[in-house]
Formats: C-alpha cells, structure tokens, sequence
C-alpha cells in the first residue's frame, strides 16, 4: 500500500519534469544540502551545548532558537528528499542505504518528540541546567543525526 | 588555550591522513575502471534517463550488468534520449568494466542500438 504510493511518485507530472529539466534536479540537490546544513549545523551546536562540551550562551536562549532553524532545516530536506526521491522511487526503495537512512531519520524525528514532550526540555527554557537525561537525549540525536547523513552519502555507492 | 591549540593539530592531521586514503569506487571520472576498452552485447531489462545518473541494466551471457552511461548532459548530447531504447531491445556496449570483476558495471563510451551509434565520450572512443 505504502509501496504502491511510493512508486507513483515516479508517475507525477512534477517527477517527469524533473528527469527532463536541465537545471531543475542540480536547483533541488541545492536546496536539499541547505535543509542538511541547516538541520545539523544548529542540532550539532545544540547538543554540544547541552552536553556542556560548548558552554557559550545560555540553554534558555539557544535551545528555542536552533531547535526552531533545525526544524525549518529539516522541513527543507524533507520536502526536497521527497522531489529527489520521485525522480526514481523503484531504485531508492531497492537501495538498503537509503533504507537505512529512512530508519535513522525515523528514530532521531521519534527522539525530538520525546524529548520536546519531556520535563527537562521545559526546564532548561525556564533557566535550570540539562539534567542527565536530556545530556543522554543530546548524545543520541547527535549520532542519529550523523549516521543518517552518512548513511544518505553513501546511497551512491552500494 | 593550549588544548584549543592541540585540538586543532589533531584535527589537521586526521583530515592530512584522510585526503591520502585510496579513493572508493565513486562512479565518477574513470580510476575505478579497467584501462582497456571492451565491448559487451545484451537485451536491455530496464532504461533510465535522467539524473542524477542515466543508466541501462542489460542480460548478458555473464549475468546482470550495469551500464552507466554518460552524465544527463553528456547523455542527452549523445543523442539518447527517451524513446531511442526500450526493454527487450538487443545493445552493443562499448566501455570500460569495473576493475572490481565482482561487480558488474560497465561504463559506456559507446552504445549500439538498432544499428544507431549514442557516442557519451567522443574523445575516449578507441577503435580497434
């Protein structure tokens, strides 16, 4: 079922444009590696922070504001992935990095949920340090976060 | 300060080791292919064009093969454009294969269809 949506991504009339475009894949490819920039570059400095291995700035402050850059950096990619993905659906579904990446971004979206709905969370907006909870949460993210970047470069080479 | 400072040493020397490593078989440029031109017959099982990598999957006597044809760009100057090739339709390849024997890809100077001739690499063309 899911499947079955998936491939008629491929059927769209926005995928066969893209196959043919010159220019319309490179733009998306752009945009997709803005939304990683983005979204790792703030959840990197983000976890750092809250692991204390960067002590700058209050958590009170940061963790809103590259909590909020993340977000828009992953709507980004997710939305470009989705493009890229349409140009052939059958080839990434049958690619076990993609497959892999997919799971990784899963688990890291699962953990921000977590976390985000979590009293630690709450508390370090109200001014109170990360507890060892949220410095566990932190070092979580940062793996997921890097293993799914990795593991969407390497799509290219299995 | 000091520890900034070894960080920093650390940090370029890894990056110096990295740029050393053998390069991995990036389907890019032509070091992780044979030196050697050959050619291969197939029947075309699937054909695709567009990015970010055209490419035809062909039956051989040898099994499954992976063609990787030019770039879009390169693909699209070729002449081989959507409706030139289908399924089932018998292609002369000519290229460079894998130097991996393990893996069956074969990147195409030249491709051969229905007597029409898609040139992606004039100038690496070598003729017998």
């Amino acid at each position: 079922m899911l499947t079955a949506l998936l491939l008629n991504l491929g059927d769209t009339a926005l995928a066969s444009a893209l196959r043919q475009s010159d220019i319309g894949y490179p733009l998306v490819a752009s945009a997709h590696i803005l939304g990683l920039g983005l979204l790792v570059g703030s959840i990197i400095t983000l976890d750092l922070r809250i692991l204390s291995i960067m002590k700058r700035g209050s958590l009170s402050e940061l963790a809103p504001l590259l909590s909020r850059v993340a977000a828009c950096g992953v709507m980004l990619a997710i939305l470009t992935g989705v493009l890229l993905f349409s140009v052939q659906p059958a080839h990434y579904l049958g690619n076990s990095a993609f497959l892999l990446k997919l799971a990784l971004i899963s688990l890291a979206l699962i953990n921000v949920a977590l976390v985000h709905s979590l009293p630690p969370w709450r508390a370090i907006l109200a001014g109170q340090p990360a507890t060892l909870l949220l410095k566990l949460s932190a070092l979580i993210s940062l793996t997921l976060w890097l293993a799914a970047v990795t593991a969407g470069r390497w799509i290219a080479f299995v | 300060m000091r520890s900034k400072n070894m960080a920093i040493t650390v940090i370029s020397a890894l990056a110096a080791i990295l740029l050393w490593l053998p390069e991995v078989a990036a389907h890019h440029g032509w070091n992780w292919t044979e030196d050697k031109q050959t050619e291969m017959t197939g029947t075309i099982t699937e054909v695709f064009i567009g990015p970010p990598h055209p490419r035809l999957m062909i039956e051989t006597d040898t099994g499954p093969w992976q063609v990787d044809l030019g770039n879009p760009r390169q693909t699209k100057a070729a002449g081989f454009v959507e409706g030139e090739a289908k399924t089932g339709d018998t292609v002369l390849i000519r290229g460079h294969r894998s130097d991996n024997k393990d893996e069956h890809i074969i990147k195409a100077v030249r491709a051969t269809i229905n007597n029409k001739q898609y040139t992606f690499y004039p100038e690496l063309l070598r003729e017998d």
